[in-house]
């Protein structure tokens, strides 16, 4: 079995942003919720009856052959900072970090693939591909999902579809989404626009965690909600479409910007590296926004190319739960934020000053 | 009234299950394909029925049997609830709310899901089917599923939905008076239905 320090010494693929193609769209995540007949659902459920079926869940799951040699834990196992780590890295819930006994996590070695146990639903089956592969990382799903549908009891409705604890997710059980960096449509101010015209589409527009919180960073995680009467495909197909779009919006932004007000975007680019590279107490929201810069004066070609896989593996490293397990200990507030410019400034060593070749006179 | 607060919370639900259990029709070796649950006072009894012996029972519409609700005085009285078990009051409608009812496989009630927003188990979608479904125009493109279905379940879900289309044919025969049309489709019905109950040896009468 996978143990918590060889998932914290090897991220996956995807949170380094690997893809050739993940300067807008970083991220494409899968989600399916199932449940099994005949017993309640884990929020309502008794404590005993939530640890009475959940070595038969996590049996099947951990024989799955994708499941081979997994991390596979139970939440209580966890301490307070691994589940903080471990949602850092979108592999569990901040639900899921609130349980304890009854619920467990198992992911797959190479991190794509994580099955929480207990958690809203019985299983909720999740898979993450870097750029923009909503398609791809729902076959890595498909698949897993295929496997269980033999050995559990799935709860199925032959009108409704899946059945769910939360009835916003009945149906096909299927949540996509996909995490932007959209710091081009902030700057110029679209922004707002963009979120309501997608709005209108029946797509949900958040902030960077999810559910209730402020976008950090310029990013934004786009996803569906309608679930009920529209088909894997359908869904996959307009959300994908809506992404593509976004993307778009997002260079013309950037491109504009350069054309319009280019010592405005040298200026924030150059500064921002500064900032960071001579930081020596910075807390998370201002280190995300100056990441973001650096993020984006890369793909502009302020920078080699690694910076963005660079800015990719920080945006994690400085998250509070990460730092306190680097530290083996609690930290307070402020000493997250010694400790986070330190790993910034260490880090920016090699990252020589930004080369703006954009302005011309 | 003092006789009714006994039955104070009297609920019966007639559901029809495309789940894949292997269960076994009470009366007959049939498999069951319709369940009747009845709570009374919190204790509930389950029935396993096949569709034959059901409707033997007179159990055949499932609208017919929310005995607790204004309802159950138009369907009449004892024809339809034969052969159920004996002590079920008539219940004359002594409120004017319904009773605060609980899904019976788990106890959940309706009005949880407005201070949790999540239900209590599957079984709890069939309880409150019409409840649930009057609350999802809002949230999803459509009320019924278009998506995949697992693979144990997908003949059952083509027969059902086959079923379904037939009915709205016969529905139009019958209003267009072309008997002879809604006759043949009927005919087309028992026959999926027939296939439905004896699923493992496939038929090969003519």
């Amino acid at each position: 079995m996978m143990r918590f320090s060889t998932l914290m010494k090897h991220p996956a693929d995807w949170m380094t942003g690997a893809d050739t193609d993940s300067a807008i769209v970083l991220t494409s995540r899968i989600r399916l919720a199932r449940n099994i007949t005949g017993a309640p659902f884990p929020g309502w459920a008794r404590k005993n009856e939530r640890i009475a079926i959940l070595p038969e869940l996590r049996n099947k799951v951990e024989t799955l052959p994708e499941m081979k040699d997994a991390f596979s834990h139970q939440l209580s196992e966890l301490s307070s900072v691994q589940k903080q780590v471990l949602v850092e890295r979108h592999l569990i819930s901040r639900e899921q970090a609130a349980r304890s006994e009854g619920s467990a996590i198992v992911v797959n070695r190479d991190q794509t693939l994580s099955v929480m146990i207990n958690e809203e639903d019985h299983l909720r089956l999740q898979s993450i591909r870097s750029g923009l592969h909503l398609r791809e990382a729902y076959q890595l799903i498909a698949n897993i999902d295929k496997q269980l549908e033999q050995v559990l009891p799935y709860a199925f409705d032959h009108e409704l579809g899946y059945l769910t604890a939360c009835p916003t997710n009945v149906g096909t059980g299927l949540r996509a989404s996909a995490m932007l960096h959209l710091p081009g449509l902030v700057i110029s101010d679209h922004i707002g626009q963009v979120i309501q015209a997608v709005g209108k589409l029946g797509l949900a527009v958040r902030g960077i965690f999810g559910e209730g919180t402020e976008s950090l960073g310029h990013l934004f995680q786009i996803s569906n909600q309608s679930t009920l009467g529209e088909s894997e495909e359908d869904i996959l197909s307009r959300l994908e479409r809506v992404i593509q779009q976004v993307r778009e919006q997002e260079r013309n932004a950037r491109s504009k910007l350069l054309e319009e007000d280019p010592q405005m975007l040298a200026d924030k680019i150059s500064r921002a590296y500064g900032q960071l590279k001579y930081a020596y107490v910075i807390d998370s929201k201002e280190a995300l926004t100056h990441l973001s810069l650096v993020r984006l004066g890369s793909d502009m070609g302020c920078f080699p190319k690694q910076a963005m896989e660079l800015c990719d593996s920080l945006l994690m490293d400085i998250e509070p739960a990460h730092l306190q397990h680097k530290a083996e200990r609690k930290l307070a507030p402020e000493e997250r934020d010694t400790m986070r410019a330190e790993i910034i400034r260490s880090r920016l060593q090699s990252l020589s000053s930004p080369v703006i070749n954009f302005i011309t006179s | 009234m003092l006789f009714l607060s006994q039955f104070s919370i009297a609920s019966l639900q007639l559901s029809q299950s495309t789940i894949n259990t292997a269960m076994q029709c009470e009366h007959c070796d049939n498999k069951a394909t319709v369940f009747y649950t009845q709570i009374i006072d919190g204790i509930g009894k389950k029935t396993c029925l096949c569709e034959s012996c059901a409707s033997e029972q007179g159990i055949t519409d499932p609208e017919g049997f929310l005995l607790g609700s204004q309802d159950i005085q138009k369907q009449g009285d004892s024809s339809e609830l034969k052969g159920l078990p004996k002590g079920v009051p008539k219940i004359e409608a002594a409120t004017d709310k319904q009773p605060n009812r609980c899904c019976p496989g788990c106890g959940f009630a309706f009005d949880d899901l407005k201070k949790t927003g999540r239900l209590g188990c599957s079984e709890c979608y069939d309880f409150f089917r019409e409840e649930i479904k009057n609350n999802l125009g809002s949230m999803h493109k459509g009320t019924s599923h278009a998506g995949r279905v697992p693979e144990g379940m997908l003949q059952a879900f083509k027969e059902r939905q086959e079923l379904e289309q037939l009915q709205e044919k016969l529905d139009a025969a019958i209003s267009s008076e072309d008997y002879e049309k809604a006759a043949a489709l009927r005919d087309e019905m028992d026959n999926i239905s027939s296939q439905e109950t004896t699923p493992p040896e496939p038929t090969s009468q003519p």
